[in-house]
């Protein structure tokens, strides 16, 4: 479980998110939905505790995390796993050194143990056999699910989503919406999904909320959001469609055809 | 009255951001010298890092030392031979390159070829997340990048130092012997009476403190950059130029405390 309670972010003098109040239940997934630099990333990372807020609490599984040493902190992130936009890959590693990363710092696993885990891992995101690449010959997309793999390594508890299925073909977002679904009915990981694409958000949300000049607007089921007759919500929600249904005219399939 | 405010508007905003970077080397040191006392150095990153910063800078920081070195030996060994005091040529090369150029040019060489590495490489994770995904999975980059780091030139800036001391003293005896045929014996005979172990161990405090200058500028300049590719190159060349200085500075602040006496 996670919460997030009157939680204020700021750069300076620059306010980035205001009052934000969040509970996410365990095996719940929850997408936060917004235009571009409104501070849905942000949120993750003060969630995983990599920037301070400048007022509120954060709560992770009942554990007040905002006010705590790096130290101590570490040991809750043990039972969390983030997914970086871009990947966020150690270059300096392969594949596999990059899953294994946490297996071998945080557990007494043997090698074998870790490779099999690892394996398993990469043919969740349809990279089996990649294990021996460096970041720099992967694909974004690859990169990317590299990214999951090495987030789901530890099995966390908690998994915060950055964009993860941005820039993927259809085939792999399904990959990818299938994953997000598998570690919450499998494991029951409680998830928070940071992404533009309203199709997979529909597909995994529990909950979905919207935050739009630093706050959250909507909160509710994505079909309730859909309905909102708040101005911005719709606005946002018909540009999306829009460019959903542009994307899915230029691969040659309907717009309301499923991926 | 504008450009009077705006002056020492500019010199405020210098001394805050001189005063922040002291306090971020000063959090980024103490920081790994807690993880130092607990002994939580990950030794294989530090062993090959040791390879990387020590051994590979070893034979750029022979050929600088070597060709001071030589300079310095062409220079007094002229001037010796025309006042007949040749027996003092090997005493005051040895004397001037154990206790000062031996320590300063190898660090020099170190910090341009090392700490410019250290801050690129640590500074490109910044930029690309990998320093937000090592703390993700729950690991200190302070104890994953910068302890490796400044263990490594901690062990090996004084054993580069002491070679580039022999090797240097070697270089200088050959151009001795060439340009005024000084024998062995003759160019050592008064560095007993001039060089005694106080110069050598004030020369290896010199390059630990030379070591953790280069490895802590190099982590904090990459550990805060910005700004993407052009970020890493400031961050790059500010961890030259600050660690250059920084090196200058210490070692006349170090002299003075070391060698109060002279010899």
């Amino acid at each position: 479980m996670i919460e997030l309670k009157k939680v204020t972010i700021a750069f300076g003098s620059n306010v980035v998110l205001r009052d934000i109040d969040l509970r996410v239940n365990k095996g719940e997934i929850v997408t936060i939905l917004g235009r571009s630099g409104c501070g849905k990333s942000t949120l993750l990372r003060a969630a995983m505790g990599l920037i301070p807020i400048a007022s509120g609490e954060i709560f992770v599984q009942g554990r007040r995390v905002d006010d705590i040493k790096e130290r101590d902190m570490d040991e809750v992130r043990k039972t969390m796993g983030m997914v970086f936009q871009e990947g966020a890959l150690f270059d300096s590693m392969t594949v596999f050194e990059n899953v294994a990363f946490a297996l071998r710092r945080h557990t007494k696993l043997k090698e074998k143990e870790i490779r099999e885990i690892v394996n398993e891992r990469l043919e969740a995101v349809d990279l089996e056999g990649a294990e021996h690449k460096r970041p720099d010959q992967l694909s974004g997309g690859m990169r990317r699910r590299v990214g999951i793999a090495r987030a789901l390594a530890m099995k966390p508890d908690i998994l915060l989503y950055d964009e993860p299925t941005t820039g993927l073909d259809p085939i792999l977002t399904a990959t990818v919406v299938e994953l997000i679904l598998k570690m919450r009915d499998r494991y029951g990981a409680t998830s928070i999904v940071v992404t533009h694409d309203l199709e997979a958000a529909s597909r995994i949300s529990d909950r979905a909320a919207m935050i739009h000049d630093g706050r959250f607007i909507a909160q509710g089921a994505i079909a309730e959001l859909e309905a909102s007759a708040d101005p911005d919500v719709s606005t946002f929600f018909t540009i999306m469609d829009r460019r959903a249904a542009a994307g899915n005219a230029k691969q040659g399939r309907r717009p309301d055809a499923d991926a | 009255m504008k450009h009077i405010a705006a002056f020492f508007e500019s010199i405020g905003a210098g001394f805050m951001y001189f005063l922040e970077y002291i306090g971020r080397a000063v959090n980024i040191l103490a920081s790994a010298l807690y993880y130092i006392g607990r002994m939580a150095i990950e030794w294989p990153i530090t062993v090959t890092q040791m390879s990387v910063m020590g051994v590979n800078s070893m034979p750029i920081v022979f050929l600088v030392v070597s060709f001071t070195g030589m300079f310095l030996s062409l220079m007094l060994t002229q001037q010796a031979v025309r006042f007949g005091t040749v027996e003092y040529v090997g005493a005051a090369i040895v004397y001037v390159m154990i206790r000062e150029l031996a320590p300063v040019l190898s660090a020099v060489v170190i910090a341009g070829r090392v700490g410019s590495a250290i801050a690129s490489e640590i500074g490109s994770m910044k930029v690309s997340e990998q320093i937000d995904a090592l703390r993700s999975l729950a690991t200190n980059p302070v104890q994953y990048l910068v302890v490796p780091r400044m263990a490594a030139l901690v062990i090996m800036l004084p054993v580069v130092t002491v070679f580039a001391a022999l090797v240097s003293i070697l270089m200088s005896y050959v151009v001795a012997y060439q340009v005024g045929g000084l024998e062995w014996m003759v160019f050592m005979k008064n560095v007993p009476t001039i060089v005694d172990p106080k110069i050598v161990i004030g020369a290896l405090i010199k390059a630990v403190a030379f070591a953790v200058t280069i490895a802590i500028i190099g982590c904090v300049e990459g550990m805060h950059t910005e700004g993407g590719a052009v970020g890493v190159g400031r961050a790059t060349i500010n961890a030259v130029v600050v660690s250059m200085v920084l090196i200058f500075g210490l070692n006349f602040l170090l002299s003075m405390i070391l060698f109060p006496m002279g010899p």
